[in-house]
């Protein structure tokens, strides 16, 4: 069954259309929860939460539209949600921006050796400036897609970029020389017996 | 492609390996089974909300074992939701049959108080438990259409018969008088069980021998409208 289809089914009441979307853009929509508030469990209930909400508002989708950016759309309104009533309140403010002769964050990101690496540096950034990159890098929309998801005007969506991209950018530089320290250490180690 | 694309599908694909720690869970069981128990406003043990929209329905049918007499498996659909148990013990007997094609629909007890009116019925057809209610309306002797609250349904496996409770709201009368009057507009939909699944596929809450599953309206197949003249007592 594809999208149209299955979309004119759920605005039937057809269940049988909501089982195909659901294993179509489960994957997806896990891996972007996920991105946002990086906790597998809280995750999974965001995108349940997801994908009823869908089941509820599909009567105000526009079936002319593509399915998926509206639903990242729930998808990632949802993570932000569940992340802010999991975070006391004050943990989105703006951080201090680096000096802009280091490697840009696209280039650290790139160059991340490891999963953890990026994670931990996504786990270091707030809820708002994770959903600022996975917007803009992992589901693909521009600024001005990304400010209607959101609920923002355009120039708060490129502050926030701004921020977040600056925030990664120090994150990712701390996480490299840590790296290079723990291995240093590791070799010692192996040299001490001679 | 451009550097910049390039650059994005690069990191696109570290988020992604980032994001591979989700593994790929099947979440519909879960999903459809928090659909299923949804009651907005109303905390209901193992109950659920009828979807009623454009004649086809998403219920919920338990199933219990053995071979039971209509009034029987109403027993069983009473179970369903404890906010019926009132009508269970205090329900009047009506049993008004009508046939249309190879679906006989009885309606067995109505039960009818100032907050609630509960109507037990049974379906018996060839296509056994796959003919479920669909729109249903209750109107008053005086024209006043009663808002639909939940149902739910109850068969015996191998039976071609099934039994329903249908509640709906009387608040909106503006007197609740001793003996209700009221035509019972009802529509069946033929429909089949998601995937084809048997009775025990993915069930919901259910406890014993009974296993209560969704039935997904994929292909309706409309039977009605069958319409009951209703006159019952009101329990105080």
């Amino acid at each position: 069954m594809d999208d149209e289809t299955a979309i004119a089914c759920l605005k039937q009441g057809d269940m049988g259309g909501l089982q195909a979307l659901v294993r179509r853009y489960q994957g997806q929509a896990l891996r972007t929860a996920y991105l946002v508030c990086l906790q597998q469990d809280l995750a999974q209930d965001v995108v349940q939460d997801a994908f009823i909400l869908a089941w509820e508002r599909i009567a105000q989708f526009d079936s002319r539209r593509a399915f998926a950016p509206w639903f990242m759309r729930i998808v990632t309104n949802q993570a932000l949600m569940a992340v802010r009533r999991q975070q006391p309140a004050g943990l989105d403010s703006v951080e201090d921006a680096l000096p802009d002769e280091s490697p840009s964050p696209e280039q650290l990101l790139e160059a991340a050796e490891t999963r953890e690496q990026v994670r931990s540096a996504l786990a270091s950034m707030t809820a708002l400036q994770r959903s600022a990159i996975v917007l803009r890098y992992y589901v693909g929309m521009d600024q001005t897609e990304m400010g209607s998801v959101l609920g923002i005007p355009v120039g708060t969506v490129k502050r926030r970029l701004h921020d977040a991209r600056q925030r990664l950018r120090r994150l990712l530089t701390t996480s490299a020389h840590s790296s290079v320290g723990q291995d240093t250490t590791r070799v010692q180690h192996k040299k001490e017996p001679k | 492609m451009s550097t910049e694309n390039t650059h994005q599908d690069r990191i696109r694909r570290r988020l992604d390996d980032c994001a591979t720690v989700v593994g790929r869970p099947n979440l519909w069981p879960e999903i459809r089974r928090r659909l299923a128990t949804q009651t907005p406003g109303r905390a209901v043990r193992r109950s659920f909300r009828v979807q009623w929209a454009t004649g086809v329905i998403v219920a919920a049918l338990v199933i219990g074992t053995g071979v039971y007499a209509g009034s029987s498996l109403l027993k069983g659909a009473y179970e369903i939701n404890p906010a019926w148990q009132r009508a269970a013990e205090n329900s009047h007997p009506v049993h008004l049959t009508q046939t249309q094609d190879d679906c006989t629909v009885t309606i067995e007890q109505v039960y009818a108080d100032a907050e609630l009116v509960v109507i037990g019925f049974t379906v018996q057809s060839s296509a056994g438990m796959s003919v479920a209610p669909g729109d249903a309306w209750l109107t008053t002797d005086d024209g006043t259409v009663l808002p639909r609250l939940d149902g739910g349904g109850y068969a015996a496996p191998e039976s071609r018969t099934t039994s329903w409770l249908l509640s709906f709201d009387p608040s909106a009368m503006a007197a609740m008088p001793s003996e209700l009057r009221a035509r019972l507009t009802l529509k069946l939909s033929g429909v089949v069980v998601e995937d084809g699944a048997g009775p025990t596929a993915q069930p919901m809450e259910a406890e014993g021998e009974a296993q209560a599953f969704m039935l997904s309206p994929i292909k309706a197949t409309p039977y009605g409208p069958f319409t009951f003249e209703l006159v019952v007592p009101v329990s105080k």
